[in-house]
């Protein structure tokens, strides 16, 4: 079997592996040992197994994705969140769409204190949908709104998929974490507008919430600002080059526990809650990573992203059509397979394409560095697409197990925010600058 | 067996949730260390790293008792019994046989680390007892699988919901 043949069996191997229910992260282990084993030896391949799970539960800068994961289950656990998500209602509910906006902007918060979408769905969700009922929103609209700003816990930093995008390229992660922050937020810009042009087509699908005094507003304001303060130091911390991720991190976790101590919600009950969710969601992403660092040195062995590389190159394609190919083959995967299974498996073919496409010098990214943390923000908001792409949308799941609505209403509803997501993913692959700007001002 | 043997990965977890916890004062420790007493914690970096590997080790088979790894989910059961049973067991087989991989090469790599003193870079931890419990907990986690193989077709039943959450 030549190397490229048997790559194309490991490919397939995986792909059966995975319809049969394996988890992602084993099927990408025996797909990978099945290789190593073909192209070079049994024992190289259980050798490559040992050392890569050694190697990535050693990797201390991937620290960083329980300690921020820690945060945010804390606050979630003491109802940090919900303070975000009532701050926002206070001040615009009243508004017509206003409880929807106060869902994004919600999500917006909680996404700077988690780098789950799930988390940030589901947290919001609990609160936000059964307010929304209350004043009659429409339900797919509601659905919509929760499902979609739940997606912007993976490109608000920190997010868990820079972390995994950073450490698969060698980039930094500190960087990848700013270069989040714009796309962020014109994407939350983006899904206001979004629910502005729907209720504006539409009033009765938002009716707009009961009015605070300025008083009560105030207190909630305050409330928040704890949160805001996290936030701040935090990630503020990287982008001064005070703190590296993994110092952020811990020092995030301990003052989310430190606020949480001085709130009623939060139990012991609830702190050890807080740590199972964390350990299950680390172990789980790791082995991600540790099933990518065995599938990753097959693949390499098989040469196939090298030639495929070369081959595209050679069909002499403009950039920007072979950039929107990748793009839509990412979201024609996004719709069944899981957004960081997505990454791990696509990017190490993906990557040398777009390095070699010429991409760089049409939109005017000067070095190789800028363009995989560019790619890396485009890549993450097609994975967020990906979390709300019918069939397989994590987060069309997480807002159905908290509501009862149909499947086929959230995705209807969903659909308008979609269209959103992709205006901000155009927005992004056309003005680079939008990701580039922080991390290039960012200090050591 | 099923309720205590939760019980135990539940509890292997929270041990696994503590160190965590240690690992993030630890790191908050150093920087006001760093910051104020300009004094950094020498050695910080080897805690966390091996600290790390006892959190995840403990909490691995937790992860997979609460269906914590990802799968892609296309469609329901098979309704073919026979075949569905077959998917299952060659799920359950395929981790068993990591597992008990990485546990067996575990035991190459401790004879390997006692003969070269393996330990990590500035205060020399040594890497001996972490690769131990690597293997400890892998050969566990495998038990584990095959155990409630054992009792779900005993009992007459497959529970897919063990494999994985969907994606």
């Amino acid at each position: 079997m030549t190397p490229v043949s048997t790559g194309f069996f490991g490919l397939v191997l995986l792909l059966v592996l995975l319809a049969l229910r394996l988890p992602v992260a084993f099927a990408m282990i025996v797909a990978g040992l099945a290789g190593i084993t073909i192209l070079n030896s049994w024992s190289a391949a259980v050798s490559t197994l040992f050392t890569e799970s050694w190697g990535t539960l050693t990797y201390v800068e991937l620290t960083v994705i329980p300690l921020f994961v820690l945060m945010g289950n804390i606050a979630s656990t003491s109802g940090m969140s919900r303070d975000l998500y009532n701050t926002a209602y206070a001040w615009i509910g009243h508004f017509r769409g206003g409880l929807a906006h106060a869902t994004i902007l919600g999500c917006t918060g909680f996404a700077a204190l988690s780098g789950s979408s799930v988390a940030s769905a589901l947290t919001i969700g609990r609160v936000a949908l059964p307010e929304m009922k209350r004043f009659d929103y429409d339900s797919k609209f509601a659905a919509g709104a929760v499902a979609a700003g739940g997606t912007l816990g993976i490109l608000i930093p920190p997010s868990t998929g820079f972390i995994i995008y950073a450490i698969l390229t060698e980039e930094s992660i500190g960087r990848l974490f700013l270069a989040g922050v714009i796309p962020g937020l014109i994407l939350s810009g983006c899904f206001m507008a979004a629910i502005w042009t729907l209720t504006m087509l539409n009033p009765a699908i938002g009716p707009a919430g009961e009015k605070f005094g300025f008083m009560d507003r105030i207190k909630l304001l305050i409330r928040g600002t704890a949160i805001l303060m996290i936030i701040i130091i935090s990630i503020g911390g990287i982008y001064g080059g005070a703190f590296t991720p993994v110092e952020a991190a811990a020092v995030g976790a301990v003052l989310a526990f430190l606020f949480s101590l001085t709130r009623k919600e939060f139990t012991l009950k609830g702190f050890i809650d807080a740590l199972l969710k964390t350990v299950a969601t680390t172990v789980m992403i790791y082995f991600i990573i540790i099933g990518a660092s065995v599938f990753s040195p097959f693949l390499a062995l098989t040469q196939i992203p090298s030639t495929l590389a070369h081959t595209l190159i050679e069909m002499a394609l403009h950039p920007v059509v072979l950039l929107a190919l990748v793009l839509a083959v990412f979201i024609f995967l996004g719709t069944f397979l899981d957004g960081f299974a997505m990454m791990v498996l696509v990017l190490p073919i993906v990557l040398p394409i777009i390095q070699q496409s010429g991409i760089a010098e049409v939109l005017g990214i000067t070095s190789e560095s800028d363009l995989i943390i560019w790619f890396g923000v485009i890549m993450v908001i097609v994975l967020e697409m990906a979390l709300i792409s019918p069939p397989v949308g994590m987060n069309v799941f997480v807002v159905k197990s908290v509501s009862d609505i149909s499947m086929k209403e959230i995705y209807r509803g969903i659909m308008p925010f979609w269209v959103a997501m992709l205006v901000c993913l155009i927005v992004i692959v056309t003005f680079p600058q939008l990701s580039l700007y922080l991390p290039a001002t960012m200090k050591n | 067996m099923g309720r205590f043997v939760d019980r135990v990965v539940m509890l292997m977890a929270v041990a696994g949730g503590l160190v965590l916890s240690a690992l993030v004062l630890l790191t908050f420790y150093d920087v006001i260390l760093r910051y104020f007493f300009s004094a950094p914690l020498r050695g910080r970096q080897d805690i966390v790293e091996m600290g790390m590997v006892l959190t995840l080790m403990l909490a691995a088979p937790y992860t997979w008792r609460i269906g914590g790894h990802i799968s892609v989910d296309l469609y329901g059961k098979i309704p073919f019994q026979p075949l569905e049973i077959l998917r299952v067991l060659l799920v359950k087989f395929a981790v068993v046989g990591i597992f008990s991989l990485i546990a067996w090469r575990a035991i190459e790599a401790i004879e390997d680390a006692s003969l070269f003193n393996e330990a990590t870079n500035m205060i020399f931890i040594p890497h001996k007892p972490f690769i131990v419990a690597i293997m400890l907990t892998c050969f566990l986690h495998a038990l584990i699988v095959l155990g409630e193989t054992y009792t779900e077709f005993r009992a007459g039943l497959i529970a897919p919901d063990n494999e994985g959450k969907p994606s």
